[in-house]
């Protein structure tokens, strides 16, 4: 009795370690795809031991070269080596890629969770709020930022931060809207639980499936319009890589040398996918109805 | 004698569920002349609505039917085309539902879409169908046909909304009508009132199959009943007989609980345990689990139909060798 | 016997705008004695579950006080007020979807014990859940699962323990079985009555069924349109009711007796009055088949009858009952 009592106990605890056993138990996809991220973010952090070359060094006789046993990858337009900016790269891009997400939609979650909730004029300030976001174009709405803090990462990420909290405050504003009318939150209610836990225990962890959904389609848009902005001179400056500054650069070269976008543009697509699964299979292990028996 | 409207037999439905696959209705025989009401009783989940929906041809694409057979007017429909279904559904045969509110489209005037019922199946023009469907919202009674006509669905009471659907599956004067659980989201009195334009419709010569969980709607109404547990059922006779002498156990107990609330007792008459899931259903008889008289064959043996009286059958192994006559059915 | 709670002209009005809102419950008076079960009737939208979400405030009233053992706690603050939620506990209709599906057993009974401080550490709060766990008849080992788990009845068992933890005075259940199938609704009734000999518990019962309401109750009140309109015993109210709405309602109830089907029943016709649009004078006197000019005219006084109560002009079977003196 007592050690099944044990097990049950653990069983229940969405410790990290639980949750990653899980994981790999029950969902293979998701598995693999937290390997391919792990993977990325050492190969990030250790870039200069996995190539020889250097990110900024230019070989001009080996312009635009294609693939090939000295470079994997390729080389650019200026003759450096693809698979090393693109390692070097993925530092900008990863973190620009997830931090934002993760702050924007901490954000989003808690205005929208509040608005929702409390009603009344909370909401109508933060949903106006909202809605004077959404109804710049975000591209526009980035520039004017960036050029008011200036360029440089940090400020990429704020901005970042800034731009896409909006959308995700509006969609988590209406699953609130639902759950609050659902007689589990009337039976808190009921007994006097007080707001803040009621959101905290009863709301917010029902907002989970989207958050996470979110939090995935975040991603790429954050990837992409770090690029832009790079582009527009706003966001990291070149020489310095990411990977959307490849592919913007990359894309005039696109009919005569396809390398230059092509193999930054799959590790973008490689990216979101696994984040993509990883939320699948996250999703489906949080939630207890879900679970197999 | 009446005709025999629709004639179900030893009909069996399977479902996926994960990997395996279990029969979510079994060996289900049952039949609906005009100008009756059957009814068909179980709890929720014991399949009385797949039994309805495997009839209408409106099962989930994972459920088969892989035994049985379903007659309907002497024309063999299980497997029916999608074509020949388009000819039956809403013309020969119709079905309501239990929500009004869901199985109307709420942007569309009621009285359109009971128009488009019949000119689905007729060729008759606009103004024509406007006038059967004053017609028939007279007949079931509804209050200024003419105005409620031009209503949209949210402007009318659960009561309304359910006449207005049962206008739209009566419209082509089907011969059979299947009502899943009509009255269950409505009130008493509307339920009354529901149920009495139920009966005054089989008169004119529909054979109507009435689904419930409410032993009290089916009395009230119904000529022959059978009952459903676990997939299966279990018990069929005529309305009479099968009140005044319930045989199979599931069949007493349900009864018992009922009464029990009208008369006065201490304690309720229950039927301890809960129905097993469909993954869960025992081997042997689909009650054994929670049977207060249950033997050893009831767990290993799914027991057969027996006749111990005419025309009044019952699934159960405490009937073994207990025929009313030689031919077993 | 005391009186336990009591309500005086409690109204709840949701505003439209700035039109004159829909009126869910209208001008309610009445009084619940200590150790008494009432059974509150009355068709979908009569304003019945507006009625007990009023006493816990789970919806605030627009007017009119709620008192509790002679004080008035209607107006108290939240905080102070939280010394009167723990003595009211709610039991909800669907057991599916009012237990937090992301909770396990344990944290969803132990929610209220928590709230209310009631018990020093983790341990003592699931020592007690496990007394209450047993106490509805469910395992120990649901400790540590989830609703999702459970069969409807059981889920209704958790929600009875999760009412029962903090030891309320007055269980307010509303509609606690009508979403279960018959076989378990006579369990769950069973346990309640159980648990009420066991905690000496009043209790606000709420259905839409004569059958289950009349087992259950020591009074019945009977709701139409957002007024009680008939108060008294059970026996005397389902034998002679004294409403024409009482006297129809229990006309219409299904009764499980095919013999019983060829008696003419009395079935009300037309249709319930929008909420939203009354009617002038007695709320009933467009389907009330004994209405008089003034019914239209004029809104009845609640009339006193020995023990009964009515809101009516002209009540059924008065004759062979005395009208209190006012």
């Amino acid at each position: 009795m007592k050690s099944t009592r044990a097990l049950s106990r653990a069983n229940r605890e969405n410790t990290v370690r639980s949750v990653l056993t899980r994981l790999f138990r029950e969902n293979r996809m998701a598995a693999v795809s937290f390997a391919v991220i792990i993977l990325f973010i050492l190969a990030a952090i250790f870039a200069p031991l996995l190539t020889p070359y250097s990110w900024e060094e230019m070989e001009l006789i080996h312009r635009l070269n294609p693939p090939s046993a000295a470079h994997l990858f390729g080389t650019d337009e200026a003759g450096r080596d693809i698979f090393t900016r693109m390692l070097y790269g993925s530092r900008v891009s990863l973190l620009v890629g997830i931090l934002p997400s993760m702050v924007s939609l901490a954000i989003g979650s808690l205005l929208g969770v509040t608005a929702g909730y409390y009603g009344g004029w909370l909401d109508a300030v933060i949903m106006r709020l909202a809605d004077i976001v959404l109804a710049f174009p975000s591209m526009l709405l980035a520039m004017v930022l960036m050029y008011m803090l200036g360029g440089g990462l940090f400020n990429v990420f704020l901005t970042l931060s800034l731009v896409n909290w909006a959308s995700a405050a509006r969609i988590i504003r209406a699953e609130t809207l639902q759950l609050k009318e659902r007689e589990f939150v009337e039976s808190a209610r009921a007994i006097g639980v007080k707001s803040p836990k009621i959101i905290f225990r009863h709301i917010l962890p029902n907002c989970v499936p989207t958050i996470i959904v979110l939090f995935t389609l975040n991603i790429p848009d954050s990837i992409l319009t770090e690029s832009s902005l790079s582009f527009l001179g706003l966001g990291v400056q070149p020489p310095a890589a990411s990977w959307g500054l490849m592919v913007n650069a990359g894309r005039q070269f696109f009919y005569t040398s396809p390398w230059l976008c092509l193999f930054p543009g799959m590790a973008v697509m490689i990216i979101v996918l696994a984040f993509h699964f990883l939320g699948d299979g996250l999703r489906d292990i949080l939630d207890p109805r879900r679970r197999k028996q | 004698m009446a005709d025999t409207v629709l004639e179900v037999s030893h009909l069996t439905v399977s479902i996926p569920m994960g990997k395996e696959v279990f029969p979510a209705i079994s060996d289900v025989s049952f039949s609906v002349q005009s100008g009756k009401i059957t009814g068909l009783v179980g709890e929720s989940g014991c399949g009385k609505s797949m039994t309805a929906r495997a009839i209408m041809g409106l099962l989930k694409p994972n459920c088969k039917i892989t035994e049985g057979s379903i007659l309907f007017d002497g024309k063999e429909i299980s497997h029916a085309s999608a074509k020949e279904r388009c000819d039956l559904s809403g013309n020969q045969m119709s079905m309501i539902f239990q929500e009004p509110m869901t199985s109307l489209n709420p942007l569309m005037k009621v009285g359109r879409q009971v128009e488009e019922a019949l000119r689905i199946h007729t060729k008759i023009s606009a103004a024509e169908a406007e006038k059967k469907t004053v017609e028939i919202f007279r007949e079931i009674g509804v209050p200024d046909p003419e105005k409620r006509l031009k209503a949209y669905p949210h402007e009318l009471s659960g009561g309304l909304r359910q006449r207005v659907m049962i206008a739209m599956a009566m419209i082509c004067r089907p011969k059979l009508l299947i009502a899943d659980e009509p009255t269950t989201a409505l009130d008493v009195i509307v339920e009354a009132q529901i149920l009495s334009l139920m009966k005054q419709l089989c008169e004119s010569g529909t054979g109507i199959l009435l689904i419930s969980h409410n032993p009290g709607v089916i009395a009230q109404v119904c000529d022959d009943v059978s009952i459903m547990y676990a997939g299966t059922i279990v018990e069929q006779a005529d309305v009479y007989e099968l009140f005044d002498h319930p045989m199979h156990p599931y069949t007493q107990g349900l009864f018992n609980a009922v009464h029990s609330l009208s008369e006065d007792r201490g304690e309720l008459d229950v039927i301890p345990g809960t129905v097993p899931d469909i993954t869960h259903r025992p081997s042997g008889c689909g009650f054994c689990t929670r049977c207060t008289q249950v033997k050893q064959q009831c767990e290993s043996s799914f027991p057969v139909m027996h006749e111990p009286i005419d025309s009044h059958r019952v699934r159960c192994h405490l009937f073994d060798g207990k025929e009313s006559h030689e031919h077993a059915h | 016997m005391s009186t336990l709670i009591e309500t005086s002209h409690l109204t709840k009005e949701y505003k439209r705008g700035k039109q004159s809102g829909v009126k869910a419950v209208t001008d309610v008076s009445f009084a619940l004695e200590e150790g008494e079960t009432v059974g509150l009737a009355g068709e979908s939208g009569c304003g019945k579950s507006t009625l007990a979400r009023l006493l816990v405030r789970i919806i605030k009233p627009t007017s009119g006080t709620v008192t509790w053992r002679n004080k008035e706690i209607s107006s108290l603050p939240e905080k102070e007020f939280m010394n009167y939620r723990r003595k009211m506990q709610f039991i909800f209709q669907d057991p599916y979807a009012s237990l937090n599906p992301r909770m396990t057993i344990r944290d969803l009974i132990a929610e209220p014990l928590v709230t209310y401080r009631l018990f020093p550490d983790q341990e003592a709060v699931t020592e007690r859940v496990k007394e209450l766990l047993q106490a509805v008849g469910l395992d120990e080992d649901a400790l540590y699962r989830y609703p999702h788990q459970f069969s409807g009845g059981q889920r209704q068992r958790i929600g009875i323990a999760r009412a029962l933890g903090p030891e309320p005075e007055l269980l307010l259940c509303d509609e606690p079985v009508s979403a279960l199938d018959i076989s378990v609704q006579n369990q769950i009734l069973n346990l309640l009555m159980r648990l009420k000999e066991e905690y000496h518990f009043s209790c606000l019962f709420i259905s839409h069924d004569l059958s289950v309401v009349r087992h259950v109750s020591d009074r019945i009140f009977v709701m139409f349109l957002g007024k009680i309109c008939e108060m008294g015993p059970r026996e005397e109210v389902l034998s002679s009711p004294l409403h024409p709405y009482t006297h129809f309602l229990i006309q219409a109830h299904p009764l499980p007796d095919p013999h019983q089907r060829d008696v003419k029943r009395e079935i009300l016709s037309g249709e319930i009055p929008s909420p939203s649009n009354l009617p002038s004078g007695c709320l009933f006197h467009t389907r009330c088949p004994f209405a008089k000019d003034v019914c239209a005219k004029e809104a009845p006084p609640m009339k006193s009858f020995g023990t009964r109560q009515v809101l009516c002009h002209f009540p059924l079977h008065s004759s062979n009952t005395e009208e209190n003196p006012q």
